[in-house]
């Protein structure tokens, strides 16, 4: 009934067919050598022509004008800058709405918040820029009239915003997953909710809140759009952050909007500027990989 | 003279570095059904799949001996596993029902290897489902989904799939671990049936079954290392009543195990 | 104190939703009035009244429609490997470590690279291909999450017994993990969609046109995309684009809504249920 010929097809079609996915689970690392070794290549041009020490110390950015200088101290400062008041933001309204959800919400109300939240997160950046700069910034100049037009407060609380999601979700999770058997301990011990709380399941979901934390922080140093429309184009190295700012992303935003010709010197700035940011967040991602793993095996042996 | 339908020498098997079985020599005999029994964690479902090779899915399974399968050595490099497969079928512990009609559960054995023929898949599909006592139960909703038919008549619908490709040799894992006692008596009625035509080999706890259905009983037990090895095996009537071993002894009078 | 922390989280959960919430009610109210069949079929033009942004439209549909599909294959491929052909923990998160490195590269890095290497050493320019292979990137992580997701979730012992009937190994993909992930991964997917319809930043850096009138017709047309258009109009100073750039907002908008709605729709014709003893 069954062709024997069916069975040595079987045998031959066996052997060819793994390849088509083993390649594609190699495209991805394909592709990621390609960035890296890229932006390297075409950052080297410009190094060639700026020393990486005036590069990486040097306080003046001035690459589109006639005298240049390519310190890049004022772009990498107020990538900082910015990012940072996202996190301040974010770092609140993500773990309290974390501990919402992971604790005090109902499973029905769950069930429509975690989407909800995740909704946020599919919000453009753009649309963030625009809320920036047309909502945020007068609403701001009311308390706060020395504003500019273009600043890095609004840019931040936007970018707060838009992070809020991340530590939202990865610091939900993180909560969630610590075991039941804790909180019951901690209750049958007279504990009460807020306690166990934060006295408990912090210490617990430490690693993963951490972790959470620093995904968001590499994701607000990475984001373009929001300080595009909102930041300015102005590289000052200044802790007013009423005032516009230009991050290492705006930077690259601007140049690419322009006309920097292939083979100029504007141009390889973009990639020198690229390879900097890139061996940031890079970095920035691996600290949060390994906290994540180094610490929580001390949840997993509980 | 009985054919030996399945013989293995020098069986071990191995998950990685720990040893699961040592040293199974076993003959199984043409149409009747051996009943494989012994304490949780002896490795009679590794046993099993090692006689259709199913442990080669396995991540680190490895099996060392020689398994012969109407002569011939299924663990040679030139034998198909997949014409092996169908001529040795396998049935679970738990229903493995797909998310399809009953018809097409039944057929899907058929459809994978290749047969195109509607009015075959029909005829066979059919025949399968009565020799698992299932026709007439379904024959009036074919095209309803599986998940709706109780737990036994889920086994007996996986019974009928395997049945479907026309092995010559049936594998089942404690199939009626998780039935209640009148499936278990369906489920029984119909292996005492088709032993008239297959060869049948069946991982049961319960004595009771083995005593009720099977011609052959093989028993394993843990050493001290706790690695499974077959301690005795040989007609029912003398292994359950008159065992030679201790060990087989004690497990048949309910004392371990 | 235990009402004090559930208020004050709960007020931590509702402060960013109802302050977006009021700003899209704004935005629908201040765009809502340009959107008319003009405004869809139309032109962009440097007159705001009589704006237009069907090549935009188009642009867009085209991005997100080929990096969607060429994504969600690699990530089909990706996960059918990981789950039924590899056995090996260590190659596994070697993979998993790489897509994380993935998604953790700018966002804007992307477009240089796509530009760069994509578009100017391949050769494909500054053209819908060289954008539409580099979103493809861009959100395979999420493509990835989505189908490993589905098929990790298809109970081991469905596969076994394909195998015990006698399937190959391309037979259990094709008659086991395919139809029965499918829909799961393709509704996960709806995550890369809305992503690859949101990036403005590395079609800025491939594309570099904040303004076209020509609607692309080829894949080596120059072209323009809609979350580009509103960073265009969002830079001028006059109310009249800002409420134009509201009207964009909700036509982005209105277009992943029918997206999502489509995936749902399929979801629900596809799904099986798997019942379980």
């Amino acid at each position: 009934m069954i062709d024997e010929k069916v069975f040595e097809e079987k045998v031959r079609r066996e052997n060819k067919f793994k390849y088509l996915p083993m390649l594609a689970s190699l495209l991805p690392a394909f592709f990621f050598i390609v960035i890296i070794s890229f932006v390297f290549f075409e950052a080297l041009s410009f190094f060639q022509q700026v020393s990486i020490k005036d590069f990486l110390f040097g306080f003046e950015w001035s690459a589109l004008f006639r005298d240049k200088s390519f310190g890049s101290i004022p772009l990498v400062w107020s990538t900082f800058v910015i990012a940072f008041i996202a996190l301040a933001f974010s770092s609140l309204l993500g773990l309290g709405s974390a501990i919402y959800i992971s604790e005090y919400a109902s499973e029905k109300s769950r069930r429509i918040l975690k989407p909800l939240i995740e909704l946020l997160a599919t919000i453009p950046t753009v649309v963030y820029g625009f809320f920036a700069l047309q909502y945020i910034t007068p609403a701001l100049k009311i308390f706060l009239p020395n504003i500019e037009v273009y600043n890095a407060l609004s840019s931040g609380i936007a970018m707060g915003i838009m992070i809020t999601p991340i530590i939202s979700t990865l610091a939900e999770d993180a909560l969630y997953s610590v075991p039941y058997s804790l909180r019951m301990a901690a209750y049958s011990l007279g504990a009460s909710k807020s306690q166990t709380i934060f006295k408990i399941l912090f210490r617990a979901a430490l690693p993963g809140i951490a972790s959470a934390y620093i995904l968001a922080f590499a994701r607000a140093i990475g984001e373009t759009m929001i300080v595009a429309i909102a930041a300015g184009s102005k590289p000052v190295f200044t802790l007013n952050i009423l005032e516009s700012m230009q991050t290492m992303t705006g930077y690259i935003a601007q140049v690419a909007t322009g006309d920097a010709p292939f083979g100029t010197i504007e141009f390889f700035s973009l990639y020198g500027v690229a390879l900097y940011l890139l061996m940031i967040v890079l970095g920035v991602n691996l600290v949060a990989v390994y906290i994540s793993r180094r610490f929580s095996y001390l949840v997993s042996k509980l | 003279m009985v054919n030996i339908v399945i013989r293995t020498e020098y069986l071990n098997v191995y998950y990685g570095n720990r040893k699961i079985l040592d040293n199974v020599n076993v003959d199984i005999y043409e149409n009747s059904i051996s009943a494989v029994i012994g304490p949780s964690g002896t490795g009679k479902s590794s046993f099993l799949r090692s006689l259709n090779r199913l442990n080669d899915l396995i991540p680190g399974a490895k099996v060392t001996g020689k398994v012969f399968y109407r002569g011939r050595n299924i663990y040679e490099d030139d034998v198909n596993v997949y014409l092996l497969r169908t001529r040795i079928g396998m049935v679970f512990q738990r229903p493995t029902i797909f998310p399809m009609s009953i018809y097409e559960n039944v057929a899907f054995g058929l459809r994978i290897n290749n047969v195109k023929d509607e009015d075959l898949i029909y005829k066979r599909v059919k025949e399968a489902l009565i020799k698992a006592a299932l026709w007439d139960e379904v024959k009036d909703r074919l095209d309803d989904g599986a998940y709706n038919l109780s737990t036994g008549q889920q086994q007996r619908l996986c019974l009928a799939r395997t049945l479907a490709i026309e092995p010559e040799v049936l594998l089942l894992d404690e199939p009626t671990s998780y039935l209640d006692p009148k499936s278990t008596k369906k489920i029984e009625d119909v292996l005492l049936k088709l032993k008239e035509k297959y060869t049948i080999v069946i991982v049961t706890h319960s004595l009771n079954q083995a005593k009720r259905i099977s011609d052959y009983v093989m028993v394993f037990m843990p050493d001290e290392d706790n690695i499974g090895r077959l301690i005795e095996y040989g007609p029912s009537s003398q292994v359950l009543q008159n065992p030679v071993d201790p060990k087989t002894r004690e497990y048949v009078e309910g004392l371990i195990g | 104190m235990d009402k004090l922390v559930k208020y004050i989280s709960c007020g931590a959960l509702a402060t960013p939703i109802i302050i977006l919430g009021i700003f899209l009610v704004q935005v629908f109210i201040d765009g809502i009035t340009h959107i008319n069949l003009d405004f869809i079929l139309g032109s962009p033009s440097y007159d705001p009244s009589k704006m237009g942004i069907f090549p935009v439209i188009i642009g867009s549909i085209y991005i997100v429609g080929i990096s969607s599909i060429i994504s969600f294959l690699m990530g089909l491929g990706l996960s059918i490997y990981l789950v039924e052909f590899v056995t090996n923990e260590r190659f596994k998160n070697l993979v998993y470590f790489v897509v994380d490195m993935l998604a953790g590269v700018p966002s804007v890095v992307y477009g240089l690279v796509g530009l760069g290497f994509i578009g100017y050493v391949l050769g494909a320019g500054r053209s819908i291909l060289t954008g539409s292979i580099t979103m493809a990137f861009l959100i395979l992580p999420l493509t990835v999450v989505a189908t490993l997701e589905a098929f990790r979730s298809i109970p081991e012992s469905l596969k076994m017994t394909a195998y015990s009937l006698g399937a190959s190994r391309q037979e259990v993909v094709t008659n086991v993990l395919i139809p029965l992930g499918l829909s799961r991964a393709l509704t996960g997917s709806i995550l890369a969609v809305a992503r690859a319809l949101g990036e403005a930043a590395p079609i800025l850096v491939i594309s570099g046109l904040l303004f076209t009138k020509k609607v692309p017709l080829s894949l080596l047309d120059e072209f323009t995309v809609l979350p580009l258009y509103i960073f265009n109009l969002v830079t001028r100073p006059q109310l009249i684009y800002k409420e134009l750039a509201s009207a964009v907002i909700i036509v982005l908008i209105a277009i992943f809504m029918l997206v999502s709605i489509t995936s749902i729709y399929f979801r629900l014709k596809y799904s099986y249920r798997l019942y379980e003893v």
